[in-house]
């Protein structure tokens, strides 16, 4: 028997609870990457989950769940993010190591490439690796349709990977 | 090309809290307290309850029971993908200390009813042994054992069968406990996630905990079938080559050979001999010194060879595994170490004396 079958009272809730016991790692990821702060994170995590809870009754169906609490929970971590695009790199990420010896470019280059990409893409990327949301999730958290999912995910990786490949140069 | 998740992975690095989802609804103003069924109940049955621990039910509809919850964290469908450890320990002993660590393998399956089953088993992340059958290859044991893990714990609990027996504390695990129908079997669910974490069977008046590490079942077609190592145990192992002098054993393995010097608790030195070790580039070449007799009574084995070869080191029940420097993996009464470069195992009478004579290994210069 299913989460929704069982918890007939309010299955809602039970999605959303779901949701926090698979997603609660990759979430705290994304919202680390954000904020730039594992504390400041765990805290946005916290009150999106939160505001989830009390909002439930916005939430369309069991399917879109994940998506839909990662929206609130990528809202909450940018309310928190002190420095628009929190991701871009302080001095201290960049001292001047951009690729190491084994040709790999090292965090702060990542970063600084990062920085450079066009907000939807990255946060695209961000959902994707560090939330690990399938394209209907992405959608959902980005508010965008499903079918433009794959073209800025695609976008996304070409850009970062010429950013790369300058910083690298 | 940088790899995109390698690099991502390196600026936000994986988190492994486990969050506190009864604080969420707590500061959503949902309470869940569980709240005790008021003692109304009539003598013998009250007494009863409260002397096995039974947990109160939550009343309808004020949230979940224990029941409920364990029902809700068991996923849909007849796919089982269950990670558990081994009953058998294997320990880790710090030769300079004698601290010991038990280590256990993980062994994990996959069980689709009728199209097959995967076993999976590593030791300390290294695998083991990777099988996969067909459906028809399943024996009747194995399909009843993890039928009645996956969907028939998950009919328990929806059937009103299973029985919450009481909280406990296991190994450090809070759970409660919950009887899963007629039969011998026990599970502990987590008091945090409602996910099993242990499995308590008893027959024959004795009771055996096992520790489950993930618990899933699956829609029909999910589980993951095909072994990805497919690489099969030795076929065989260590075979014994000529008779040597132990002056001789140092170009054999292309560094001295540790003894344990000529006497050894009363066992003389009685034997040096090749060992031929099958190994997947061809055999390598070993070596092994007897204490004592072998002729049946107590004695002393140490073999060695240069390389980590599956022929030597699953004498001591492993495969592809080697202890860190200065301690050793004892299996009964073998025992596995790396002593002066050389992959050494060492049987003795029992795993204490094992131990002995590793710390009395040293390098035989001639």
């Amino acid at each position: 028997m299913s989460v929704w079958r069982r918890s007939r009272t309010d299955a809602k809730l039970a999605a959303i609870e779901a949701v926090y016991r698979e997603r609660l790692r990759p979430f705290v990821r994304l919202a680390t990457a954000i904020t730039g702060d594992e504390q400041t994170a765990l805290d946005a995590v916290h009150d999106g989950f939160v505001r989830a809870v009390r909002y439930r009754s916005r939430l369309r169906d069991r399917e879109s769940a994940p998506g839909w609490v990662c929206r609130i929970v990528l809202n909450e971590a940018k309310k928190r993010s002190t420095i628009e695009g929190r991701y871009v790199p302080t001095p201290d990420e960049l001292v001047d190591e951009t690729v190491s010896a084994n040709g790999h470019s090292e965090p702060g280059a990542v970063a600084a490439a990062l920085a450079a990409l066009p907000e939807r893409q990255r946060l695209a990327l961000f959902l994707r690796y560090y939330a690990d949301l399938d394209y209907a999730g992405i959608a959902e958290a980005l508010g965008i349709a499903r079918g433009t999912v794959s073209a800025t995910l695609h976008a996304a990786r070409a850009n970062l990977q010429t950013k790369l490949e300058e910083v690298n140069a | 090309m940088t790899d995109i998740a390698q690099a991502l992975d390196r600026i936000v690095p994986p988190y492994d809290g486990v969050g506190d989802w009864e604080r969420v609804l707590r500061d959503a103003g949902l309470e869940r307290r569980p709240r005790r069924r008021p003692l109304r109940l009539g003598g013998a049955v009250a007494l009863v309850a409260a002397v096995i621990g039974v947990v109160a039910l939550w009343p309808s509809g004020a949230g979940p029971s224990v029941i409920d919850r364990a029902l809700a964290a068991t996923g849909e469908g007849p796919v089982l993908h269950l990670v558990y450890e081994s009953d058998l320990p294997h320990t880790l002993v710090d030769l300079e200390t004698g601290e010991r660590t038990e280590l256990r393998a993980e062994h994990e399956v996959w069980f689709d009813p009728g199209a097959g089953l995967r076993e999976t088993e590593r030791f300390d992340g290294i695998v083991q042994f990777d099988v996969s059958l067909s459906g028809d290859g399943v024996s009747e044991h194995a399909s009843s054992l993890y039928t009645s893990l996956g969907a028939g714990y998950r009919e328990a609990l929806e059937s009103g069968q299973a029985e919450v027996l009481g909280e406990d504390v296991v190994e450090g695990t809070p759970v409660y406990w919950i009887k899963i129908g007629p039969n011998n079997h026990d599970v502990a669910v987590s008091r945090e996630t409602f996910e099993p974490v242990f499995i308590r069977v008893t027959q024959n008046g004795t009771t055996g905990l096992t520790r489950i590490v993930a618990y899933h079942t699956m829609p029909a077609g999910s589980a993951q079938l095909e072994v990805t190592s497919p690489e099969t145990l030795p076929s065989e192992l260590g075979s014994y080559g000529a008779d040597l002098e132990l002056t001789d054993a140092a170009s054999l393995l292309g560094r001295p050979p540790v003894w344990a010097g000529p006497d050894l608790h009363g066992f003389a030195l009685d034997s040096v001999r090749e060992l031929r070790l099958p190994a997947s580039g061809g055999a390598i070449t070993g070596l092994s010194l007897a204490y004592g007799s072998t002729g049946g009574g107590a004695h002393v084995e140490i073999s060695q060879a240069a390389e980590l070869v599956d022929s030597l080191t699953m004498i001591a029940g492993v495969r592809g595994y080697e202890p860190p420097e200065g301690t050793l993996l004892l299996s009964g009464t073998m025992a596995l170490l790396r002593s002066n470069g050389l992959v050494v195992t060492i049987h003795a009478p029992d795993g204490e004396m094992a131990i002995e004579v590793a710390r009395s290994l040293r390098p035989f210069r001639g």
